[in-house]
């Protein structure tokens, strides 16, 4: 139970730096997205992306445009703005950092 | 069969069971509320909704057209529980709000009875009973069985139709009286997850351990067989014997089955409808124990079931049953007022048949009146106002009227009337006069040639018969008076046990005509 819990907490953690990874590479859509995310079991259920998507675009590093979908009604495709691309870089440098610090620490 | 409803999710539109309708739409709400502090709330939930949408378009084929709760249970699996959605800033007040709603002793939510399938070993109707009124269900199966032979079985079965199944998650919380909120229902949805989980683990172990879990779980299953087809067959025992007492009855009733056969062979429902035969004809009679039985009827069982409608607080699922209620009492009130008017009618005229006969006696001699004391007559004064002996006779009175049963046939007995009058002329007489009713002047005449009376001159001596007698005819108000004509001079002396015949007169004692009066 506490390491589920610790591990859940870890990738809530890096979740976000995904999610923008994940767009750097191209626009998606939120099911592209989770598909990804599932298949790297980042994610366990789906609900926890859409917030995280919410919150990213109201806070200025995302955005999105309506694209008509050939099966059902038109999909919102999530892409980095600007800031979002600024952001994932201080993310990345970040990220190396940590995984550094933490190798150092763990292999000692 | 199920009914559905039709939703719009995302712009697209899905028809969708009941039981999956409510399931989602307590889920959407419990998403709402955890994230009705937040501005990004309509969105958050729009987006959901879309891949809620999108997934169910995935479920639904040209074979399977609309979302059933299993396919709404799958997409809480893939979208995952409310608590799944809310981010970390939140979690600490979520926590607190969670401990609060999982406190099991607030009870200020309405309890409904449901049937419980969790806890079920026939019905669920016990179980679900014992989450009602809070008790062990062991002790309301407890109490079924004991009730076996009074009315057990028949409860059961009754309570097993009337009483809705507990199906969806939210009528769980109902049926145990906790408040239908979102953790309530994710708890429910998990431990049925748990539950599902359980089995399956079990399954495989049982693979795993064929030998050890194979015979153990075998034979639990045998015995909820055995349960099961046990009371299966109570419950057709009893119906078959209900169907079969109420066709003896309305043999007897229509005399299809001849009397001798149900006196005989189940003596205590002969009396009914002998009794009935006494006042109404056959055809009326017929009809009105179908109207009675319908009135009657669907009065009682209208309670019953509005009772338990009550109980259960369930008002939708036997809307029809109420018009189908007022139906059949207004058709049974139909058929009672129908067969009363038609049996009312043969009272409607009334008529009267007399016959006259002469007394020789001289004008000073005095007649002695007797009453005639044959062995029915006896019999008939032994009895009470209600007997009944083995061989299938009885007999009841109302006031001095008697019904006397046997074999199938009646017979009325009833006191006549003595009356003693001065004579017009020097010679004395008898006039006894018949009464009867009957639905015309010709009926009435024939119900009165249905009276007996014997009586008998001897000289000085009348004998009278205590009772005329009424054989196979209805009661339709038959009197007989016997009217003495005596001159004046002449005495009469009333012998042994006549004095209930007229209220005048005393036994023993004589009296003679004095112009106009006795004295």
């Amino acid at each position: 139970m506490i390491t589920e819990n610790a591990q859940s907490q870890m990738r809530k953690g890096v979740l976000e730096f995904c999610i923008l990874s994940l767009l750097s590479s191209g626009d998606m859509y939120a099911s592209d997205i989770i598909q990804e995310m599932k298949k790297a079991q980042l994610i366990v259920v789906e609900g926890t992306l859409y917030p995280l998507l919410t919150r990213q675009k109201n806070a200025g590093l995302l955005c999105y445009r309506w694209e008509e979908s050939t099966q059902g009604p038109p999909r919102k495709y999530y892409s980095l703005t600007n800031e979002g691309r600024q952001y994932l870089e201080t993310l990345k440098s970040a990220w190396q950092e940590l995984v550094i610090t933490v190798d150092q620490i763990t292999k000692k | 069969m199920k009914k559905t409803v039709s939703i719009n999710l995302n712009g697209q539109v899905f028809v969708i069971d009941e039981d999956a309708f409510d399931e989602l739409h307590s889920y959407l709400n419990a998403i709402a509320s955890q994230f009705a502090n937040s501005e990004e709330s309509d969105e958050i939930i729009s987006d959901i909704e879309a891949r809620i949408a999108e997934l169910f378009t995935e479920y639904i084929s040209a074979s399977k057209q609309s979302i059933t709760l299993s396919d709404v249970i799958k997409v809480v699996e893939i979208m995952g529980k409310p608590n799944d959605f809310s981010d970390e800033t939140q979690e600490p007040k979520n926590q607190s709000y969670n401990n609060q709603s999982y406190n099991r002793t607030d009870s200020r939510f309405r309890k409904r009875l449901f049937r419980d399938p969790d806890n079920r070993v026939i019905g669920g109707v016990a179980a679900g009973i014992a989450a009602w009124a809070d008790l062990d269900p062991v002790i309301v199966r407890a109490l079924f069985v004991v009730s076996f032979f009074i009315f057990g079985p028949l409860l059961y079965f009754i309570l097993w139709i009337i009483i809705p199944l507990a199906k969806t998650p939210s009528q769980r919380l109902e049926m145990r009286g906790e408040e239908v909120n979102l953790q309530n229902i994710e708890r429910i949805i998990k431990e049925e997850f748990q539950q599902v989980k359980d089995s399956l683990n079990n399954l495989k172990k049982k693979g795993n351990r064929r030998h050890l879990k194979h015979e153990f779980s075998e034979s639990i299953t045998g015995i909820g067989h055995i349960f099961i087809a046990f009371g299966k067959i109570i419950i057709g025992f009893i119906i078959a014997a209900f169907i079969i007492v109420l066709m003896l009855f309305l043999g007897v009733m229509t005399h299809i089955i001849p009397f001798d056969f149900v006196a005989t062979h189940c003596n205590s429902t002969a009396p009914v409808s002998s009794f009935l035969h006494v006042f109404i004809s056959q055809s009326s009679s017929v009809m009105l124990f179908w109207g009675i039985l319908l009135f009657v009827g669907t009065i009682i069982l209208s309670i019953i079931v509005n009772l338990i409608k009550v109980i259960t607080g369930n008002y939708r699922r036997w809307w029809f049953l109420n018009s189908i209620f007022t139906f059949f009492t207004l058709l049974g009130l139909a058929l009672i007022i129908i067969s009363t008017v038609r049996e009312a009618k043969h009272f409607n005229v009334s008529t009267q048949i007399e016959s006259r006969n002469d007394i020789n006696i001289q004008r000073n001699d005095t007649l002695q009146i007797e009453i005639s004391d044959s062995n029915i007559n006896n019999k008939i004064n032994e009895e009470s106002n209600w007997s009944y002996k083995d061989n299938g006779d009885f007999s009841f009175s109302i006031s001095s009227t008697k019904c006397h049963f046997t074999k199938g046939d009646f017979t009325i007995y009833s006191n006549p009337e003595l009356l003693i009058k001065q004579s017009k002329s020097d010679s004395s007489y008898m006039i006894i006069t018949k009464h009867a009713n009957g639905d015309s002047h010709n009926e009435a005449i024939s119900n009165c040639n249905s009276i007996n009376y014997s009586w008998e001159i001897n000289n000085s001596n009348l004998i009278l018969a205590p009772f005329f007698t009424i054989v196979k005819s209805n009661w339709r108000l038959q009197k007989l008076q016997v009217t003495i004509f005596i001159p004046i001079g002449t005495s009469i002396k009333l012998g042994k046990d006549l004095s209930k015949l007229t209220k005048e007169l005393k036994e023993d004692q004589v009296y003679t005509m004095k112009n106009g009066k006795l004295d």
